[in-house]
């Protein structure tokens, strides 16, 4: 490999290519967003003409006189999901934190893989970078929702092709680090830290990345069947007998079936949206442990519920699929199951909640984010429960109250443990201490926007405005009362894009001027504190020797409110 | 408080599956405010200044088994009781099909052609290439039981108090065939043949609406969706039937 | 490269090696991804009104001599690893021939999903075998370089990987020819 070594850093480090996933993929979720905010100002002025500025940069190809074509409307709506889920958030979760951390809270040096590891990344840059490309083939990118049913994707414009090469590519990249994540976390553990004693973050990516391991490979199936129906002319997802526009399809031999790509798909879609919040989980669990000063609740309860979480989520896919049509058996069995794997996440969510008893809460900018964190994401679990439930999922399915219910767990949950994250290991990766002021503005701006945002879609959703609409429902006399209601979400997200620029801005001034952290500066337990900020390569001068949990603060009859999970007695 | 959102419940099992919704609503709504009481009684009872000192061991594992305790029973209760009874209840068809009124509705980009089968309540026999404006449905009026058939885009007359019967399938993509005010939302996959039914209890004006992401007009495969009386749609039926072009659908 | 203790030694309380568990792991992946092209073989099948004679993809016993020099390529594994690639290209190369005689009788990926399906499926286990032929040399190129020990890993992973690829394609056989 290459001799060349940033700031003394070899590209293999699990440091570098965490924080070249973070780049990267920070890079991804401002797409996503600005991708966002050009469908919310359609959906908001529909019969309107974009904005001068927008039209612009949207072209007039999209936007003929600005105004939006719903050919680019639906290229939002799919690419909006895809790159925030697959480009931005997952690979934040995994590829950023998971690279970073998860070596130095279990005391090693470096993934199990470094090469491979390394490799995974710009295998994921080269995938992202693909997918984007196809904005500018004839007819766009991908239109067909993050969903890609056939067989609407299949007869879609070139952009799926594009779409579909990217996922396979993701398949590959997120199976190299999920590899090296499960390995390192298995046999590179320091001496004396036994799986009891992992910090709960480490048990969330491994949990996540056997999901991902486990999972990806149907999607990546499904994708290669999909590309060989729109290339080769396979009729996999095609039954016979298609009439498009009236005229019958010539060339596929049909006989295929479209419900096919939807059990693959969702096969990995399930346990995909627990990758987008165990992590997450595992992130805010760090952060309330450190800011309480006590023990996380249940630890033992919180090790077992994400581990039957993991093996349930994958029999609980078909709850996406209660209206096509299934049988009674396959549809009881699935709502059982969704009510069965609802308990665990109880569990989890509790478990956090009841960590604060007790506790000796530090109000620090993480820590703000953490507690905000819990009922939002609470809230988005809940909701979740009608739309397990057949009977009230026929309302309710493909609504708007679908949007809400996913990001309120993506977006005021999953971003805010993000944020919770980088506010509380800042320091630790730059050696400096982040603002708080500005912090605190953030937190509470992004709070009240994610709110207002995200709240009213529960109420658009139970009056059956559907999602996925180009006009947000002009068309539909049910939809006429709440077209105003799209506007004040869209000011919302305008507001809450504008707040993120303290955050920003923080970031900026704290890398180089920021108070200097020191090692601990948040007097936390777990190994990563015990080296360096930013830690050296090799991370440990000396490797540590564990011989006692996670979590122990204000351990009874000790003069300090912690004890480091490297510290001997 | 739900209620005030909903659509009118419109047909018979909607007040079965308003009723789950509202329990599951009521379930989250309790959940939520026990959580959130406890979140806020802890953030002020437990901040540093007033707590400078943690307690290592916590709350007693008791009361929190409890409470879980009490949401897995709400869980249980809420699937075996309510939700599982009311969609089995529906997805068993009515046994007196002959009583019902059958339509037949085939989605495309961007419309739903629907098929009645007239005052002899048997489908003719449908062709694609008879299709055309005049015969959206391609009803080959040769066939024995298709003279009467009535073959309508976008629109939708049932009479009510009676079970109507739709068959559903798709001759393109994949479409939803919904109902906000019937409760009924179904998928219409290409290549399969799927039947939904339900029963209106009161007459009115609505609409169809596509919930499944199918295109680009996707967002107006809107049809015409009526309830009318017994008496009003025995006329309307007799009056399409009249209306039938002569010369379409004869091969 | 940093080398853990427990790269090529089992670690005392996971009873394994990492190189091994991460060939393990990586055969789990490919087993699921196996597993899905097959969960949907059987899904079609199932579904379809009629399913065409397996005979049109050739006869069975045409691929006798391909299957053989696949379970050589992974006998020799252990003693002969310059054989291994041999059989492994002489399998590609049948393989590839195989191809040809069916496009050429005019049996296209678009003919019929049975077709679609072998093509798919057993194209996808070409790519792994000569993906496996690919580390092979690349085994054989490295040896001189590392460990002993590493050596003899690498080699273990190197024969579960052929092994996994002879049951997916033993697999593929019985499915499409025998059932
Ligand atoms: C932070 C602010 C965000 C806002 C304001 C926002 C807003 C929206 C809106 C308006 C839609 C489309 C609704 C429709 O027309 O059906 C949507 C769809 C979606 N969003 Fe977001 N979103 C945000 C963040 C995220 C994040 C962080 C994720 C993922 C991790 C995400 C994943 C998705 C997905 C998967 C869809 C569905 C796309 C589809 O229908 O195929 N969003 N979002
Ligand atoms: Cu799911
Ligand atoms: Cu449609």
């Amino acid at each position: 490999m290459g001799d060349w070594k940033p700031a003394g850093m070899h590209l293999t480090d699990h440091k570098t290519v965490g924080l070249q996933y973070a780049l990267t993929a920070s890079g991804f979720l401002l797409l996503g967003f600005l991708l966002m905010l050009l469908m919310r100002w359609q959906l908001a002025w529909p019969t309107s003409p974009l904005p001068s500025a927008m039209a612009v940069a949207v072209g007039q190809d999209n936007a003929p006189s600005g105004f939006m074509l719903p050919e680019f409307y639906n290229q939002l709506v799919a690419m909006h999901g895809s790159v925030m889920i697959f480009l931005a958030v997952v690979p934040l979760l995994t590829g950023a934190f998971g690279n970073y951390l998860v070596p130095l809270q279990i005391g090693t040096r470096d993934m199990a893989f470094p090469r491979l590891n390394a490799v995974s990344y710009w295998i994921y840059l080269a995938a992202g970078l693909l997918m984007l490309c196809s904005f500018f083939v004839t007819g766009g990118a991908a239109n067909s929702g993050w969903t890609s049913y056939p067989p609407l994707a299949v007869l879609a414009t070139r952009g799926q092709d594009y779409w579909l090469v990217g996922i396979i590519m993701l398949g590959v990249s997120s199976m190299l680090n999920s590899l090296n994540v499960i390995a390192t976390v298995l046999q590179l553990r320091a001496p004396g830290l036994t799986l009891m004693r992992l910090p709960f973050f480490v048990w969330s990516q491994l949990v996540a990345a056997l999901l991902l391991l486990l999972a990806f490979p149907s999607l990546q199936a499904a994708a290669i069947f999909q590309l060989m129906d729109r290339l080769a002319g396979t009729s996999f997802f095609l039954p016979s007998g298609l009439v498009v526009s009236g005229v019958a399809l010539q060339g596929p031999s049909g006989g295929g079936n479209p419900l096919l790509w939807q059990h693959l798909f969702w096969f990995l879609g399930h346990p995909e949206v627990y990758v987008l919040v165990l992590p997450a989980i595992g992130i805010v669990s760090e952060v309330i442990a450190t800011n309480t000063r006590r023990p996380l609740w249940g630890y033992r309860a919180m090790v077992g519920s994400v581990l039957f979480i993991g093996i349930m989520s994958m029999v609980v896919w078909a709850h996406h699929m209660f209206l096509t049509g299934m049988g009674t058996t396959l549809g009881t069995f699935f709502q059982i199951t969704t009510m069965i794997i609802s308990v665990p996440s109880v569990v989890l969510i509790t478990s956090l909640m009841l960590s604060l008893w007790g506790g000796s809460i530090r109000f620090t900018t993480p820590m703000l984010f953490a507690l905000a964190f819990l009922p939002m994401f609470g809230l988005g679990g809940l909701s979740g429960l009608p739309l397990g439930l057949a009977a009230s999922d026929v309302a309710l399915h493909d609504t708007w109250y679908v949007v809400g219910h996913f990001h309120f767990l993506v977006a005021p949950g999953t971003l805010f443990a993000i944020f919770a994250g980088i506010y509380h290991w800042f320091p630790k990766v730059t050696g400096r201490t982040l603002y708080r002021g500005l912090g605190v503005v953030h937190f509470w701006g992004s709070f009240i926007a994610m709110t207002a945002i995200f709240l009213p879609m529960f109420t658009l959703g139970l009056r059956g405005v559907n999602r996925r609409l180009y006009d947000a429902g002009l068309e539909y006399t049910h939809a006429q009362g709440t077209l105003s209601i799209q506007g004040h979400m869209t000011w919302a997200a305008v507001a809450l894009g504008l707040l993120q620029l303290p955050f920003l801005v923080n970031l900026l001034i704290s890398a180089r001027r920021g108070t200097l952290a020191g090692d601990n500066p948040w007097h936390a337990t777990t190994l990563e504190w015990q080296t360096a900020s930013p830690p050296q390569p090799g991370n440990f001068a000396v490797t540590p020797q564990v011989d006692r949990g996670p979590y122990d603060y204000s351990l009874p009859g000790h003069p300090r409110d912690y004890v480091a999970q490297g510290e001997r007695e | 408080m739900i209620e005030r959102l909903l659509p009118v419940a419109g047909s018979e099992h909607a007040v079965a599956f308003d009723a789950v919704l509202k329990s599951v609503h009521a379930h989250i709504a309790i959940q939520a405010l026990a959580w959130g009481t406890f979140l806020v009684f802890c953030l002020i009872r437990f901040r540093s200044s007033r707590q400078p000192q943690a307690s290592h061991r916590g709350i007693a594992p008791v009361l929190p088994m409890f409470a879980i305790a009490v949401v897995i029973v709400g869980d249980v209760v809420l699937l075996a009781t309510m939700a599982l009874p009311a969609w089995l209840a529906r997805a068993t068809m009515p046994s007196s099909v002959l009583a019902a009124t059958e339509v037949r509705i085939a989605a495309e980009q961007f419309a739903w052609n629907i098929h009645y089968p007239g005052p002899d309540r048997r489908f003719g026999v449908t062709s694609a290439a008879l299709i055309s404006a005049s015969n959206p449905v391609g009803i080959d009026r040769t066939s024995p039981d298709g003279t009467d058939d009535v073959g309508l885009l976008n629109v939708l007359m049932v009479p009510v108090g009676r079970p109507v019967v739709v068959q559903l399938s798709s001759r393109d993509v994949v479409h939803s065939f919904t109902l906000n005010e019937m409760r009924v939302r179904q998928d219409a996959t290409p290549g399969l043949l799927v039947r939904t039914w339900f029963t209106p209890t009161i007459t009115g004006q609505w609409q169809i609406a596509c919930s499944q992401l199918c295109g680009l007009a996707h967002y107006r495969m809107r049809g015409e969706f009526s309830v009318l009386s017994q008496p009003g749609w025995d006329e309307w039926l007799r009056r399409e039937v009249a209306l039938i072009p002569p010369e379409a659908g004869l091969r | 490269m940093n080398v853990s203790p427990w790269a090529y030694a089992p670690r005392p309380d996971t009873r394994i090696s990492t190189v091994r568990l991460g060939v393990w792991l990586f055969l789990a992946s490919e087993a699921m991804f196996f597993g899905s092209l097959f969960s949907a073989y059987v899904l079609l099948r199932t579904g379809a009104h009629a399913w065409p004679d397996a005979t049109s993809l050739g006869a069975a016993r045409a691929l006798l001599i391909p299957t053989i020099m696949l379970l050589l390529a992974t006998r020799s594994v252990r003693n002969q690893l310059g054989l291994t690639a041999v059989f492994g290209v002489l399998f590609l190369l049948a393989k590839l021939l195989a191809f040809a005689r069916l496009l050429d009788h005019g049996q296209h990926p678009a003919s019929n999903l049975l077709i679609a399906c072998w093509f798919v499926m057993s194209g996808l286990h070409w790519l792994h075998v000569a993906g496996g032929v690919g580390a092979t040399v690349w085994v054989m190129q490295s040896k001189r370089t590392v460990t002993a020990p590493h050596h003899a890993e690498r080699l273990h992973g190197l024969w579960l990987y052929w092994c996994f690829i002879d049951v997916v394609w033993l697999a593929i056989l019985v499915s499409f020819y025998f059932i």
